[in-house]
């Protein structure tokens, strides 16, 4: 315990249990009253605690320290404390004992803690280089991520061009599929029609072929004795001498077959027919025919719907895209016999 | 004597008895508990330094006995001086006691001081005293590690250089340094707790 002042000395001392009598109830007496005396006689303990921890003390001290401190847990554990301080502090030292002797003669602050805290820098500069790795390693994460998003967009984007080309043809089929719906109503209602009338009226099949011979405009023979056939040549008009359709009283039903100058090209077909004021009193949809190609037949048309009078029938065929375009037109006049 | 000695030691601290001590120390009721507490920490120690063998029950004994005292109505003129004469009967009944003579018979037939027992690992000690500096200022921190860094003549030569640096005296610079340790003794103890 060498370097040490007279009253730090004593402190020791009487720490130790090695002052008089008197001088150790003068040193008690100051610190039970005087808050400064006792935190000064704190740190003469602390440094007599560290003396002993670095092996400092003289073997009487020693023993006498070990007698007075070691009996309790709390000194040992300040002990314990002093020890692990001294290596803590002793680690932070520099390597070089020399270098600390020349630093210390001319220190400056700043440079001396630097070299006792070169442990802790060394951990900051460890910290900021493994938070730079993270962030070059997010960097390059948020690229790889950047490009998959831009492939599952491209994908994305295909598959919606995908699903609209199947959405046009699921509705094209729709349409086709209407239109077929339309057309087999169509039949059947004139199928219901012609069994109605088989059971009203019984007219000869000699009678039918006689009558029917009689039509003008290349009338064609029907399928029952109440339905008339007629076949429609395009280009004719009202003024240039138009199909003149000589109806029976007893018609019931009207077959109309239109002749087509070429060959039946188009989806479907869209027969509009009108008077001649321009009022449409019918359109029809049909399909596109499947076995003539130059012959479009029209489902039946109820003879009740075509009065006597000048008709234009344009005949329009179905584009892919939907629309339509004329194709033929027809001029006939209904006539009742 | 023996008597008088335990009829002292049935008398129970009252609420009433500890006001009116805490009045003698300060009139703010609030002074007078951080007093109180600077009394016991300095008769702990006093009792630990004298070689009793019970220092925080003593403590506590002593200040009974100071409190019991002024309840009953003794004149005080110098509270420390009284509490220091109690506690010198205090500690004279505390040597005169078994355990404390037991001590006395090891020390004078040379039996060697108990082994240090650490419960704990010095990794876990040093880990908890890193942890510790890490928490403390940065300032604090170059301070006690200059303070301890030298050893024996060298060291006083240090500190001095070091107050000098600081633009404080050698004593200001104990002082603090104590204070900053004694704040690292406590982090460590804590710390350690969790290891246990």
């Amino acid at each position: 315990m060498a370097g040490k002042t007279q009253a730090e000395g004593k402190l020791t001392r009487y720490l130790l249990g090695t002052l008089s009598e008197s001088e150790r109830e003068g040193i008690e007496s100051e610190y039970l009253s005087d808050e400064d005396a006792f935190e000064q006689i704190l740190i003469a303990e602390d440094e007599l605690v560290d003396a002993y921890a670095r092996d400092e003390l003289s073997a009487k001290e020693r023993k006498q320290f070990e007698e007075k401190f070691l009996n309790s847990p709390s000194g040992q554990e300040r002990v314990l404390f002093a020890r692990t301080l001294a290596e803590a502090v002793s680690d932070a030292r520099p390597v070089s004992a020399p270098a600390i002797a020349a630093k210390s003669r001319s220190p400056g602050f700043v440079a001396t803690l630097w070299a006792g805290l070169t442990r802790w820098r060394l951990a900051g500069v460890a910290v900021a280089v493994a938070l730079i790795v993270g962030f070059l390693w997010l960097l390059a994460d948020r690229a790889s991520m950047r490009r998959q998003l831009q492939a599952l967009r491209a994908q994305n984007e295909r598959l919606s061009q995908k699903s609209e080309e199947l959405q046009r043809s699921a509705d094209a089929e729709r349409v086709r599929n209407t239109e077929l719906a339309a057309q087999l109503q169509t039949e059947k209602e004139r199928q219901q029609a012609i069994k109605s009338e088989q059971g009203q009226k019984n007219v000869s099949r000699n009678e039918y072929v006689a009558d029917n011979r009689r039509v003008q405009s290349g009338a064609m023979p029907g399928v029952d004795l109440n339905t008339q056939e007629f076949s429609l040549t395009s280009g004719s008009t009202r003024g240039g001498g138009g199909h003149a359709l000589k109806l029976r009283n007893n018609a019931k039903l009207i077959l109309l077959r239109l002749n087509l100058e070429t060959e039946a090209s188009h989806e479907g077909y869209r027969a509009s027919i009108e008077t001649a004021e321009g009022r449409v009193v019918k359109s029809i949809d049909v399909l596109k025919p499947q076995s003539n190609r130059h012959t479009i037949v029209l489902p039946a048309i109820p003879a009740a719907d075509l009065q006597p009078g000048d008709y234009i029938l344009s005949l329009t065929g179905k584009r892919a895209d939907g629309s339509f375009e004329p194709v033929a037109s027809y001029s006939f006049r209904i006539r009742r016999r | 004597m023996d008597s008088k000695v335990s009829l002292k030691k049935e008398w129970v601290l009252t609420k009433e008895a500890f006001d009116r001590f805490l009045a003698m120390l300060d009139r703010d009721r609030e002074q007078a508990g951080q007093k109180y507490e600077s009394v016991r920490i300095r008769l702990v120690k006093y009792f630990k330094w004298s070689g009793a063998p019970e220092p925080d029950s003593e403590a506590d004994e002593t200040i009974n006995r100071v409190a019991r005292k002024i309840e009953e109505g003794a004149t005080v003129y110098n509270l420390p001086a009284y509490i220091h004469g109690v506690a010198k009967l205090v500690r004279a009944e505390s040597l005169k006691s078994p355990m404390r003579k037991q001590q006395v018979l090891e020390e004078a037939y040379g039996v060697q001081a108990k082994p240090i027992d650490d419960h704990f690992d010095a990794s876990e000690r040093r880990t908890c005293l890193n942890r510790c500096l890490q928490c403390i200022p940065e300032e604090n921190r170059e301070i006690i590690i200059e303070y301890y860094q030298e050893e024996k003549t060298r060291k006083i030569e240090c500190r001095k250089e070091l107050a000098a640096r600081l633009g404080i005296t050698l004593n200001a610079l104990r002082i603090n340094a104590h204070r900053i340790r004694m704040s690292l003794e406590r982090c460590v103890r804590e710390c350690l707790a969790q290891y246990a």
